[in-house]
């Protein structure tokens, strides 16, 4: 399968997805995001809810059996790690390359 | 309170919901004819926000909500099959918007847009369904047009009610898939509409 195809991905969706490394449930992932970013990344509700569903169809996360009722959980998948992986090769490439350039 | 409404813009309901409490009118319900509620309190100003979502199932829609309330909106109306869900925040500390971005935030057009399309199609199929009647005679009395005077009339009037059952069907069915297929329109325009307003203010 062809996963250049999901690349470049967003930055909600690059720290969502680093989120989901550790099973998690939607409000988590929300302040996790904004604790990775330091603060930068907020995301609301709405567009949280939005981004999982689109994640979850696109088969880069996956639910995981949840003891909550009222909450699931969510997991990044192997795919997702795959693509996770392919980003982060690709920002590091561009990191390197500016940095031989002088940024 | 009852007021008749509906709104496609779901920018101009929510201003429709704020000003109605800044009246002292606290909406607890929308049903799906178009049909807002409302009961009487102190004057308040509030700040509702609208998304647009149908649901699979219960355990879709509670999580959905809980997702919602965990992040400080408290969740007003909607059911898993309303589409529209109606919040207003409740912390203070809660976010502006339940929306961070402008995607999302356009979203919920497309959303509604393709709800309607789905009605369409649903009452475009009903509606060919019950037309099949109109190619056998729609009144069935043997004789009927053959008959004179007071006897026609009187087995005319008897059987018009069940020769309208025969086709009204069709009909309200024809009239709600063109309904949603005018509301599916509109929908489009209102999220084209909304796209170019945003990326005016941000230039």
């Amino acid at each position: 399968m062809n996963l250049t195809k999901y690349l470049p991905l967003t930055e909600t969706t690059l720290y969502i997805m680093l989120a989901l490394t550790q099973p998690a449930h939607g409000y988590y992932i929300m302040q996790k995001a904004e604790e990775l970013s330091g603060g930068r990344v907020r995301i609301a509700a709405g567009t949280m809810y939005g981004a999982l569903e689109n994640l979850l169809s696109q088969k880069l996360i996956e639910n995981v059996p949840s003891t909550d009722a009222r909450r699931k959980l969510y997991r990044i998948s192997e795919t997702g790690k795959e693509v996770l992986r392919l980003e982060i090769e690709r920002l590091r490439h561009i990191i390197t390359v500016a940095g031989t350039i002088g940024f | 309170m009852k007021q008749f409404k509906i709104f496609i813009d779901f920018a101009k309901e929510e201003q429709y919901l704020n000003s109605q409490a800044k009246k002292g009118c606290r909406f607890f319900k929308s049903s799906c004819l178009g049909f807002y509620h409302f009961v009487n309190e102190a004057p308040k100003d509030t700040n509702y926000r609208i998304d647009y979502r149908v649901f699979k199932n219960q355990y879709d829609f509670n999580n959905y909500v809980t997702m919602f309330e965990d992040s400080g909106w408290r969740h007003v109306y909607g059911t898993k099959y309303s589409g529209r869900q109606y919040f207003l925040p409740v912390r203070e500390n809660a976010a502006e918007d339940i929306f961070s971005d402008i995607t999302s935030k356009a979203q919920r057009y497309i959303s509604f847009q393709r709800q309607c399309i789905v009605s369409l199609v649903l009452l475009s199929v009903y509606s060919y369904i019950t037309i099949k009647p109109l190619n056998s005679p729609i009144f069935l009395t043997p004789g009927l047009w053959e008959k004179q005077g007071s006897s026609f009339w009187l087995a005319f009037l008897i059987e018009l009610p069940f020769a309208l059952m025969r086709v009204l069907p069709m009909f309200l069915f024809l009239a709600a898939a063109i309904f949603n297929g005018c509301l599916a329109i509109m929908a489009r325009r209102s999220y084209k509409r909304f796209l170019a307003e945003t990326k005016e203010q941000h230039s």
